[in-house]
């Protein structure tokens, strides 16, 4: 009889046409509150709706029972239906007054009863901790009679080496077509030479076991995989998520690098656009290193790179940059800082007394990245992780410095920040209201913020211990665990978990029925969204502009430049098992990678900051925080591998000086090292100037303590510093110096060498 | 039911006179969110009990009968989530603006007078139809054969006669600002 689209209609038509005469509730609501105690045996059967238990209602009880004086006879017999509300006042204030005695007896016992119970709870949680106790001393008394046993060994249900290759337990628990797709290798590319390719990277460096130089990270991740495990996987009643399953990917990497190609170069064509010319070697040399390691090559580097000869030479760099052992370290040193800016920001760890560890974090993403972990893969540990992010616990697990950083009370921060990073959309508005520009309205907010709430983030002392629990929205049972949120207008709603576009998942709170971040972690790896999201902040990195002109903020209000390559690279991604190092490498081998960053007359409609990209000439562009610090760091060594690894303190103390937290809804981050007076003071008196350019280190020393004549000793920092030779004009003005100066020449270089690293092009990449 | 003006001294009688100036308009609001009888009934009932537990201010008639719309919707979710069941309509939050207007000066017996003149004014073949569909029950297709259309005409005829009567109603009762607003 309802018709969902005048419900209002209806129900006066229905009033009308069936005559109904709205009901007089007064002496039932009445008898109710003047006999609490009764009324839940009472109104439930009468018309079969639900009722919350009895009310109390001491404020109008007592009015009633000063208004009417009491008379004789037993209140048990006297039922509230009977209650009339026209009856002598006499006899219904003496039932109120006898019923309110009763109602307190009833009180006390149920209060005793209460009592006794948890005195009962008490005694038997302490039994249970006791023996727990024993359990574990006679635990410690087998290992000590057989030391080859590690504890992780003992209570782990897995081998280590089941835990090493695949230590998250939603990929192993909740087996999916798409999972069993990602989960093969991907297709050897013919462009990779054999003895460099991610699987000669070693199958026992994979995993996060190998989070960094510590020996003692491997046996505390071991032992925080077999925590995880604890939940009883046979009786799982988790349904599959059923998603098409993502096929392999059929083309090799050169063919792929085509169709990059063959999307610019049509857009170029239809823009009426030409691009501009190469790149120099040494310049795209540069910029490879830059955007792989994260620094500026060193001379010999860029000696050997324009000495080679043959059409494969650029593949073979980037193929020793991304596989090869010789840079490992500072290609994990690197991603994982890059990483761990997108995941938690500049400014998290970076301070004493932050309770993020963010050098175990970047290590942890760092390996990640260079034993080839696929980006799906690493996204669902992010999004599942437990445990502690102190080294020294049972439980360590670096992956919850992620989310230990962002969930407060009602982990508002981690709904944002998941959908900023893995989705590529901005959500935080729609916490509120429906926004016009967020991906997502309101209750889609809050349907993903459900995800969130078993997991609660337990500070310690400059730690935190990320942990699952039951939960329960307030003042219900975990069963349904909705969470209530306010929509605009004031109407308070419900909202259960939900991934946008997907069906729900069951609703309960409790941990033993459903782990709704495994759920999350599923439908996050297997949305379009992700594989786009990751596509479009990869080729921002590359090429300084993504397809959208926000990467954070994708959708149909930021409609990116290029849809179909977009789409099509994104579904490459997909497909080679979200093979992060193999995207990397179509986009460096790419044509307009090798562009010059030059422009010309006929590239005016290449306009990149007001959202209409073409990519006719490689965007120049300052060169990040980290980069700086990492190539000033390297013409300051004297010495090559493996010293190029900074000390994580001193590189983080350095870098945390640039970046501030704003403490918004969004978490950002404000960084100094763009044009600020910080910056200018660092770069010119700085101590790492100080460092880069003292005499007797790094590449001044080798370039004063050397044969080289004048000219070549000045060809020489020119390309250390700007990866080119000297033009005419600057070769003459500096002999000029020289000449003035001869007999201070180390000084003068000195002077020269600290003009270059400060001027405009070697802070660009370009 | 009428309202019965009381000036009582107490708090009992204060709770009396709360039930019979809003239990009414309660109801209605219920019953136009999809409610049934019953459901509307025990509701109204579980609302007042509600808000009679602790106490509170009793303002003025609008705020009041705006809070125990909000205590009613809630009711109605919780109790919609215990049947595993959705509510009906998702307008919301045009339900309410509505309600919010015509229970400024009674509980919307208003309503119904209009409703009653708005149906005059529709097609006799309408009528027919709207009588046939809440007052005798009749099925779809019952009507469709009565008035010789179609299931689907019979289904657009109604739907356009009740859509006909809200923008009557609207406009008799003057709410057409504020609902082409909200529409907006």
């Amino acid at each position: 009889m309802t018709d969902r689209k005048e419900p209002l209609i209806d129900s006066l038509l229905d009033e009308l046409f069936q005559q109904k005469s709205p009901p007089d509730l007064t002496a039932r609501i009445l008898a109710q509150l003047h006999s609490p105690t009764d009324s839940a045996q009472v109104t439930p059967s009468q018309n079969g709706a639900a009722h919350p238990a009895p009310i109390s209602a001491p404020i109008y009880t007592a009015a009633l029972q000063a208004t009417h004086p009491p008379v004789d006879g037993p209140a048990s017999e006297i039922k509230a239906s009977e209650i009339d509300i026209t009856e002598p006042v006499a006899s219904r204030s003496e039932l109120a007054r006898r019923r309110t005695i009763w109602a307190r007896r009833r009180q006390w016992i149920i209060s005793g009863g209460m009592s006794i119970a948890l005195m009962a709870l008490v005694a038997f949680g302490a039994w249970v901790i006791r023996g727990n106790q024993l359990e574990q001393e006679r635990l410690a008394r087998e290992d000590a009679a057989n030391p080859l046993v590690t504890p992780a060994h003992v209570e782990s249900p897995i081998n280590d080496k089941k835990a090493n290759d695949d230590p998250v337990k939603p990929s192993q628990n909740v087996p999916s077509p798409p999972l069993a797709s990602n989960s093969q290798p991907p297709a050897v590319a013919p462009l990779m030479p054999a003895n460099t390719g991610p699987v000669n990277t070693g199958p026992a460096n994979t995993g996060p076991a190998n989070t960094g130089p510590a020996n003692t990270d491997k046996p505390q991740i071991a032992a925080n995989n077999t925590t995880q495990p604890s939940q009883p996987e046979a009786a799982d009643p988790r349904p599959q998520i059923i998603a098409e399953p993502i096929p392999t990917l059929a083309k090799n990497d050169a063919q792929v690098v085509t169709e990059i190609n063959d999307a610019l170069a049509a857009a170029w064509k239809d823009a009426g656009v030409k691009p501009t010319g190469d790149a120099t070697p040494e310049e795209w040399c540069r910029r490879v290193y830059l955007r792989l390691l994260g620094r500026i090559p060193s001379v010999e580097e860029i000696k050997h790179f324009a000495s080679q000869r043959g059409r494969d030479r650029d593949e073979k760099l980037v193929n020793e940059i991304l596989y090869g052992e010789q840079h490992r370290d500072e290609l994990a040193q690197y991603w994982g800082s890059r990483l761990a800016n997108t995941l938690i920001g500049r400014a998290a760890g970076m301070s004493d007394g932050s309770d993020v560890n963010r050098a175990a974090f970047e290590r942890y993403l760092g390996e990640s990245v260079t034993t080839g972990k696929s980006y799906d893969a690493l996204a669902r540990e992010l999004l599942t992780a437990a445990g502690s992010n102190q080294p020294s616990a049972a439980d360590y697990n670096p992956a919850v410095n992620f989310l230990g950083s962002l969930l407060d009370q009602d982990a508002t921060l981690a709904t944002a920040k998941t959908c900023q990073v893995f989705l590529g959309r901005q959500a935080q508005c729609s916490q509120c209201h429906n926004h016009p520009w967020d991906a997502f309205d309101q209750r889609q907010y809050w349907q993903l913020n459900a995800f969130f709430r078993q997991s609660h983030a337990e500070k310690g002392k400059e730690s935190f211990r990320v942990v699952d629990k039951d939960y329960a929205p307030p003042g219900d049972k975990p069963e349904e665990g909705f969470v209530y949120f306010e929509r605009n207008n004031g109407v308070v709603d419900v909202a259960y978990p939900q991934f946008p576009g997907a069906p729900p998942i069951p609703p309960s709170g409790r941990i033993s029925d459903v782990n709704r971040r495994d759920y999350l972690a599923q439908y996050v790896t297997h949305s379009d969204m992700f594989a786009e999201a990751t596509v479009n902040r990869m080729w921002q990195h590359f090429f300084g502009v993504g397809f959208t002109p926000l990467v954070d903020d994708m959708g149909k209000h930021n409609p990116p430049s290029h849809p179909e390559l977009l789409s099509q690279l994104s579904g490459d991604f997909a497909a080679s098992g979200f093979d992060l190092k193999r995207l990397m490498r179509w986009m460096a081998l790419s044509d307009a990678f090798q562009l010059s960053s030059q422009t010309s007359p006929d590239q005016v409609a290449d306009q990149p900051y007001v959202g209409r990209p073409l990519f006719t000439h490689y965007y120049s562009r300052q060169m990040e925080a980290e980069q700086l610090y990492q190539s000033l760091e390297m013409v300051a060594q004297s010495r090559r591998a493996p010293a190029l690894i900074a000390d994580p303190a001193a590189r983080h103390q350095w870098l945390g000086q640039f970046a501030r937290e704003m403490g918004d809804d969004e978490g950002s981050v404000e960084h100094a090292l763009e044009g600020s007076y910080a910056q200018s003071l660092e770069m010119m008196n700085g101590r790492l100037m100080e460092k880069a350019t003292r005499l007797d280190s790094g590449v001044l020393k080798s370039v004063i303590n050397s044969n080289m004549s004048p000219s070549e000793k000045i060809d020489h920092l020119f390309l250390a510093a700007l990866a080119r030779k000297p033009n005419g004009r600057e070769r003459k003005a500096i002999g000029q110096i020289l000449t003035a100066r001869q007999d201070e020449m180390p000084a003068a270089l000195q002077d020269v060498w600290w003009a270059l690293l400060n001027s405009n092009e070697f802070l660009l990449d370009h | 039911m009428s309202e019965q003006p009381t000036d009582l001294p107490n708090a009992g009688d204060q709770a009396t006179r709360l039930i019979q100036t809003h239990q009414t308009g309660v109801w209605r609001y219920l019953r136009s969110l999809g409610c049934n009888d019953h459901e509307a009934e025990d509701l109204t009932q579980e609302t007042f009990l509600r808000v009679l537990q602790k106490p509170f201010d009793d303002f003025d008639r609008a705020a009041t009968a705006a809070y125990l719309r909000r205590v009613a919707h809630n009711l109605l979710i919780d109790l919609r989530r215990r049947h595993k069941r959705l509510i009906v309509t998702d307008d919301v939050e045009k339900i309410d603006a509505f309600w919010q207007q015509v229970t400024v000066a009674d509980q919307g017996e208003d309503v119904i007078a209009v409703l009653q003149e708005c149906l005059a004014s529709l097609s006799n073949r309408a009528q027919t139809a709207l009588r046939m569909r809440f007052e005798k029950r009749k099925s779809r297709q019952e009507i469709a054969d009565a008035i010789g259309v179609g299931e689907h005409g019979a289904k657009n005829l109604m739907q356009r006669a009740k859509s006909q009567l809200r923008e009557c109603i609207e406009r008799k009762l003057r709410l057409e600002d504020h609902l082409s607003t909200r529409k907006s």
